[in-house]
């Protein structure tokens, strides 16, 4: 039990990492509420694995991958930028599923479920969130320099479409690993928070891009400690207490500069 | 003598139905630096873009094979949002450290502000790390849409005098859009006016008449030699 345990939390601290890493790519320009809604994107894909008894995991992920498709083909297709698309996505991803989920397994859907987690699936996340992991540091100076200036991307060879697609899945994968631990209404403060409270305090990307990684890992780390002793609903307390590091920040900057 | 590194013939572009680009052609050599001039919504940025291949154009592009080019966006300000080092930026391109030192010596930024964020860099350092940017790869030819867009007279005047060092030095080529039309007199070596369609082409001295800057911009507007010393 208490093996299970370990796997269970090392399984959210590794989405805590991750999350943090996408995140601070993400939080920049006008993409910071993506990761937000990209969270009941999942929601349709999660009623349909409770209600045919698959992993959610697996449901939110489809989902997930359906809808960035849609997203990254309309995007192309017509003049709306992406966040009206979003939108529309996710408004209509979330009215789907509050009609389709049972009552009885709304909550869980919406803020997460860290006791739901079973061993298989915390091993998935882990040997997932390492494989996100590898991928993104691979693309992570493409991704840099595409999200600093397209153009400049382009006029060094860079296939703007093709990363974009490839960073905007590894989100999607992110999330989805996520969505057990936090829910699709929190899930999106897992990638925000930890990334705008390292940028408020960085002087360097790398600072940046560890510091989010740090908070994102500390945050849920102490989500679980404080789930436990206090028995909250781990994924909320984790979303406050990064908040309370983005404050931490905050003060950090206004008293150092 | 030596042949084009690009040569444009009529191109033309039609963006949703609207013709923004007719009938232009131009060429440019090495060590070359061609200005680029013309009103708000003359087309110039995308003049560029359809040069190089980003949007889709009429007409005949023929660059030199394994031409190396450099382009700097126009615009071009990482924002704050991003605490990105002048040095992490410089290594989002491969380079070596020699180049990248000699480079910077070059356009006469010390070594300190690689570890500065590009968001707190001046205006004028900021365009001489993209010139640096630029140099990366060794390329044949420079293209910058306004390169001195947010910076004083004076670093204006630095950026257009390094890079006439650099068509010199290194007989680079440049592109250079801009909207001041003493700088053209003083460093270019051609100059493409344009509204739309081609309004002139050649030396400056020749093809910048009262009458070609009249249909340019529409009205009377001064023509004269600055002495940029005066400045």
């Amino acid at each position: 039990m208490i093996e299970n345990n370990i796997i269970i939390f090392v399984a959210t601290l590794s989405v805590g990492a991750i999350s943090g890493y996408l995140g601070s790519l993400l939080v920049t320009k006008r993409m910071a509420l993506v990761g937000d809604a990209l969270g009941h994107v999942a929601l349709p894909g999660i009623a349909v694995a409770i209600l045919y008894g698959f992993s959610v995991i697996e449901g939110a992920f489809l989902s997930l991958a359906l809808g960035i498709l849609i997203i990254w083909i309309l995007e192309q297709e017509t003049k709306l930028p992406s966040e009206a698309l979003i939108g529309i996505l996710f408004t209509v991803s979330l009215a789907s599923a509050l009609l389709v989920i049972p009552e009885g397994e709304l909550e869980e859907a919406l803020i997460g479920d860290l006791s739901s987690i079973t061993q298989k699936e915390a091993l998935l996340v882990i040997l997932l969130s390492v494989l996100v992991f590898i991928i993104v540091k691979i693309i992570f100076k493409k991704i840099t320099l595409l999200t600093l200036s397209e153009d400049l991307a382009r006029a060094e060879g860079i296939k703007v479409n093709f990363y974009k697609l490839l960073y905007l899945i590894s989100i999607g994968l992110t999330i989805a690993l996520g969505i057990k631990f936090a829910g699709s209404l929190l899930v999106g403060a897992l990638l925000i928070i930890p990334a705008a409270s390292s940028r408020i305090v960085s002087n360097s990307m790398s600072g940046y891009v560890y510091g989010a990684m740090i908070c994102g890992v500390l945050s849920v780390a102490l989500g679980i400690l404080f789930s436990n002793i206090f028995s909250f609903p781990a994924g909320p307390i984790t979303v406050i207490i990064s908040a309370l590091f983005f404050l931490l920040a905050m003060a950090k900057k206004k008293i150092y500069g | 003598m030596d042949h084009s590194l690009l040569s444009v013939k009529n191109l033309s572009v039609i963006i949703q139905g609207e013709k923004i680009l007719e009938d232009i052609s131009f060429e440019i050599k090495k060590g070359e630096n061609l200005m680029i001039i013309g009103p708000n919504g003359a087309g110039k940025s995308v003049l560029i873009k359809s040069v190089l291949g980003f949007i889709p154009k009429n007409g005949e592009v023929i660059w030199q094979t394994g031409v190396k080019i450099s382009y700097i966006p126009q615009g071009f300000l990482p924002g704050r949002e991003m605490p990105i080092t002048a040095l992490e930026f410089l290594n989002l391109k491969k380079s070596d450290e020699k180049t990248k030192e000699e480079n910077l010596t070059k356009v006469g930024l010390s070594k300190k502000i690689l570890t500065k964020k590009i968001a707190d860099l001046s205006g004028g350092e900021f365009q001489r790390l993209m010139i640096v940017w630029s140099l990366i790869g060794n390329p044949d030819i420079l293209i910058f849409d306004e390169p001195t867009s947010g910076i004083d007279v004076k670093g204006e005047e630095d950026v257009y005098s390094l890079i006439s060092l650099l068509n010199k030095e290194r007989r680079l080529a440049s592109i250079l859009v801009t909207h001041d039309l003493s700088v053209v007199q003083s460093f270019a070596h051609n100059v493409l006016c344009i509204n739309k369609q081609s309004v002139c082409f050649g030396a400056p001295e020749i093809a910048l008449t009262p009458k070609t800057i009249h249909d340019l911009y529409g009205e009377n507007i001064a023509l004269y030699n600055h002495n940029h010393d005066r400045k």
